[in-house]
């Protein structure tokens, strides 16, 4: 008789059944092939604590951890700061050329890890940097201003490839405020910046705090800047150890997983603070029925510096990281820009990479991989979110714990991890893109819950339950109410997903075969053949096509998003 | 019909169980309005929302109509979506993202009637409502009162048995909430329609229930025609609560029967008032007195009026435009009494006070 309650049977259950599996198969294999002394499927391999007590009892075990918090906490503030400055500014004031700042601000957060690595290596590096170079040239000095290879450069680089993702989720969270929370602070005579610091940002906690663990686990689990800057500067961190004890010969797999052990353990203390802080999510719902409409602050004169220091920014973390790369594409060998050189530019590295056949494979399957994992995860982490923060279901905050432990599996152990389980569980699958897009969504699930989550909590119960007070049943309440006023959270966390997808590098690495190949490891591939113009060229391509996208996603994104 | 019996509901809270509706029980007859009226806090949203579906109660029975919506004896729970409601919540629950026309058409949509009827049928209602000619206004641009009718419209699409109303007029402002009121009654007359109203607001629920029942602290005080629950309150709170009133303690020294009796008041002489058949001799009682049923005298009162007069003088006088608001000292009470605007007494004038007897109410007291 009721086909809809049948919906909800149905799905809720799948829901969960599907996050266990795809967080509980490889954490479990994580743990089991960290106590077993040899590799699983070793027929001689035992249980044995031996991992353990060599990952804790290095005598650099304090600077790694150190060196770990510092440079997850730096890279977080940092992003944080430039990131919700964006938004504030593109969402809230009247500062001109914001609509142009919100296209530009998406940019660095396209260029892949490894290309925002490499750009900065050729601007900072102490030895080949471009910049430290021509300060050289022209000062006559014999040391560049900057040393790229230091803790704090670690940071520089790893803030600026972040800081967009800080952007768009603070973006979706301005956009959904009720103004007139705000307005009531100013009618209670509070200025502009004391209204932004007394009820803007307090309003707001939910989506800061999530958007600040994020971009600490996502620092702490950074892979590409840990490797290409980190190891040659001798500053390790739990991934660039981790890389090392895998790509030892033989690998210490045992070793890498109680590390991985270790980084675990750190998120799910972020996780726990992030439940107490925003345990009473209720007080925050912010979207009501009653109808809001986004009100611009007006900055005055004010409104020129907002907008100079947004483009001052983008100079800095997009122009120059960009410029360098469309330079090196087109010059025939590695220089200082000049006019003699400029006047031998070629493109014969773009000829190069569009005729080479594994590169048009790349594209394709990273064009697959990236919409295929972010429409998945996006609707699975829907439902998930609905789960956790609607419903009253017990168990929903493990739920909720459940599908955020991906976030503690660096990249590589992922690959690791699902390396044992494809092997043990499922062979077939090994090699294809069918484990990439399972590796994708199970890596990216916890972004997307968070985006979910932040947007989900913003929804007035009312109108789900005005929505079954009119007869309809929770599948069409959640499809016709919940999905669309979820809309700007959901496309958010769309974008975000299939551009991280696009540039994964480090599980990928691990689990690709030549047909499986993707664009990331391709130009790893070229930067390690010492190919700086192909990887250039490879790197414009790459931005180019994916600054399009996102375009074409924020445009859709406006239209079918609430903004007005 | 709505039949609500013994229902219970209790939250947790981190710490405790809070018993939100504690034994609640009323019957709505058919096209009647029935008002649940009380302080916040007392359990009327919570119960209204059980009757929709939206809680599931621990105990008790709900029937609409002739269905067994809830009991907790045989087990029954109709999710909302099957139960034959129509609701307009507190904050309109207007969803954002659609137009008038999507908003109301919803309920019609998902039960997947035929396009021409839904477009026939939402216009009808949108008329009735006053909303024609504005289908594709898009919600967030509506003004106050037309989102309230479009959540009126929107409860009334798919002609239910039964209509809940939760506060619908506390988002309004003040003129618009005394035409809504009316419109609302007018409404709820023609279509006749059997419906449950929720407010604070006991102008509200005078002026537009058939029955109006009083909760507090969860459970339900009195139930009464609108003149009943006003002119005989059956304890203080309800006196208070709906309405302003004058207190006097004081013990029966004459009981009435259920008519007029004399009650010994403590500092005040006697009062002829009504006493309550449950109330006998020396039972210790507290009179109720409504200020617009005090008379003022500003000289001594002809003979026909010689019981219930007391001696006071004038504290405070606010006009109101209609009437003077008086505040009087008399020994050591404070009385409010409402007087015509030509009487306009001054201040430290020394007054008589006329009590009406048949207006005046002896109530149990209440240890506080």
């Amino acid at each position: 008789m009721n086909r809809h309650l049948d919906a909800r049977v149905l799905i809720l259950p799948g829901a969960v059944l599907l996050v266990a599996y795809l967080t509980i198969v490889p954490l479990g294999m994580l743990v089991y092939g960290s106590l077993r002394s040899g590799a699983v499927g070793d027929p001689g391999a035992t249980y044995t604590l031996a991992n353990y007590a060599r990952a804790y009892l290095d005598p650099t075990l304090y600077r790694l951890f150190l060196n770990s918090i510092v440079y997850a906490a730096g890279t977080c503030l940092l992003a944080f700061v430039i990131g919700a400055y964006l938004a504030w500014v593109t969402e809230r004031t009247n500062t001109p050329l914001r609509g142009l700042i919100a296209v530009i601000a998406l940019v660095p957060f396209i260029v892949p890890g490894i290309l925002n690595t490499i750009s900065w290596l050729l601007l900072l590096s102490p030895r080949i940097g471009l910049i430290n170079l021509v300060v050289k040239n022209a000062l006559g000095v014999t040391a560049g201003p900057f040393d790229v290879y230091t803790l704090a450069g670690m940071i520089w680089v790893e803030a600026t490839h972040l800081y967009p993702l800080v952007f768009l989720l603070m973006s979706a969270a301005f956009r959904s405020m009720d103004m007139s929370l705000e307005e009531a602070s100013i009618m209670a005579g509070s200025r502009t910046f004391t209204t932004l610091r007394r009820v803007t940002l307090p309003l707001m906690r939910p989506a800061i705090i999530s958007t600040m663990l994020i971009m600490f686990v996502r620092a702490i689990e950074a892979f590409e800047v840990p490797a290409l800057i980190g190891i040659p500067a001798g500053i390790p961190v739990f991934t660039s150890r981790i890389f090392l004890a895998i790509h030892q010969f033989p690998s210490d797999f045992g070793l890498a997983g109680s590390y991985a052990i270790t980084l675990l353990l750190l998120s799910t203390v972020g996780v726990l603070i992030y439940h107490r802080l925003t345990g009473h999510a209720k007080r925050f719902a912010t979207i009501t029925g009653k109808g809001y409409r986004p009100r611009l602050v007006d900055l005055g004169r004010w409104r020129y510096a907002t907008c100079g220091g947004a483009l001052l920014i983008f100079a800095v973390t997009v122009a120059l990281p960009v410029l360098v790369l469309c330079w090196v594409s087109v010059t025939p060998y590695y220089g200082v820009p000049s006019w003699e050189l400029l006047q031998r530019a070629t493109l014969e590295a773009y000829r190069y990479v569009l005729n080479y056949p594994t590169a048009l494979v790349a594209f394709k399957n990273s064009l697959y991989l990236a919409a295929g994992s972010a429409t998945a995860v996006m609707l699975l982490t829907s439902v998930v979110a609905w789960i956790t923060v609607k419903s009253k279901f017990p168990g929903r905050a493990l739920l909720d714990n459940l599908a955020f432990i991906p976030i503690a599996f660096p990249g590589i152990v992922l690959g690791v991890s699902l390396i044992w389980v494809s092997l043990t569980l499922v062979p077939v699958i090994y090699g294809t893109f069918w484990l990439l897009l399972i590796a994708y969504i199970t890596r990216f699930m916890p972004y997307g819950i968070r985006a979910a989550s932040a947007s989900m909590v913003q929804i007035h119960d009312d109108l789900e339950e005005a929505a079954l007070a009119c007869g309809s049943s929770w599948r069409q309440a959640f499809q016709r109410i919940i999905l669309p006023l979820l809309m700007p959270g959901f496309v958010a966390g769309w974008i975000y997903v299939s551009t991280v997808s696009l540039r994964e590098l480090s599980t990928s690495i691990l689990l690709y075969s030549p047909d499986s190949i993707v664009l990331a490891i391709l130009a790893f591939d070229m930067w390690e053949g010492g190919q700086y113009n192909y990887v250039a060229a490879l790197g414009v391509i790459m931005v180019s096509v994916l600054v399009l996208m996102a375009t074409v996603a924020r445009r859709l994104g406006a239209r079918i998003g609430l903004a007005q | 019909m709505i039949r609500v019996e013994g229902l219970r509901k209790a939250f947790e809270t981190e710490k405790s169980r809070l018993a939100a509706v504690d034994g609640v029980s009323f019957e709505i007859p058919d096209g009647r309005i029935f008002t649940l009226l009380g302080p916040s806090g007392c359990g009327k949203t919570t119960t209204m929302r059980c009757i929709a579906g939206l809680e599931k109660p621990e105990a008790g029975e709900i029937v609409i109509g002739d269905q067994a919506v809830f009991s907790s004896t045989r087990r029954v729970f109709v999710p909302p979506n099957k139960r034959a409601i129509g609701m307009v919540f507190q904050s309109y629950a207007i969803w954002p993202h659609m137009t008038v026309f999507d908003n109301v058409a919803f309920p019609l949509v998902v039960e997947k009637r035929p396009r021409a009827e839904i477009r026939e049928r939402v216009a009808d209602v949108l008329k009735i409502v006053g909303l024609s000619g504005l289908e594709e206004r898009s919600a967030p641009r509506l003004s106050g009162g037309q989102q309230q009718r479009v959540a009126l419209a929107r409860a009334l699409v798919k002609r239910p048995r039964v209509l809940l109303l939760d506060e619908p007029l506390s988002n309004l402002d003040a003129k618009l909430r005394e035409e809504m009121r009316f419109e609302i009654r007018q409404l709820q007359r023609q279509l006749r329609i059997t419906t449950l109203y929720v407010t604070h607001d006991q102008g509200e629920a005078l002026a537009l229930s058939d029955l109006i029942a009083v909760m507090r602290a969860g459970t339900i005080l009195a139930v009464g025609k609108p003149q009943e629950i006003y002119n005989r309150p059956t304890n203080r709170f309800v006196a208070e609560f709906v309405g302003l009133a004058n207190f006097l303690d004081g013990r029966v020294v004459e009981p009435g029967g259920g008519v007029l009796g004399v009650v010994e008041t403590v500092g005040h002489g006697p009062i002829r008032c009504t006493i309550p058949a449950t109330l006998p001799a020396g039972a210790t009682v507290t009179v109720s007195v409504r200020p617009e049923h005090i008379r003022l005298f500003r000289e001594a009162p002809p003979p026909e009026a010689k019981d219930n007069i007391l001696v006071g003088s004038v504290k405070v006088v606010s006009f109101m435009g209609e009437f003077n608001d008086c505040q009087l000292t008399v020994g050591e009470t404070t009385f409010r009494v409402r007087t015509d605007p030509f009487l306009r007494p001054r201040r430290g004038e020394q007054v008589y006070l006329h009590l009406d007897a048949e207006s005046c109410v002896a109530l149990p007291r209440e240890d506080r």
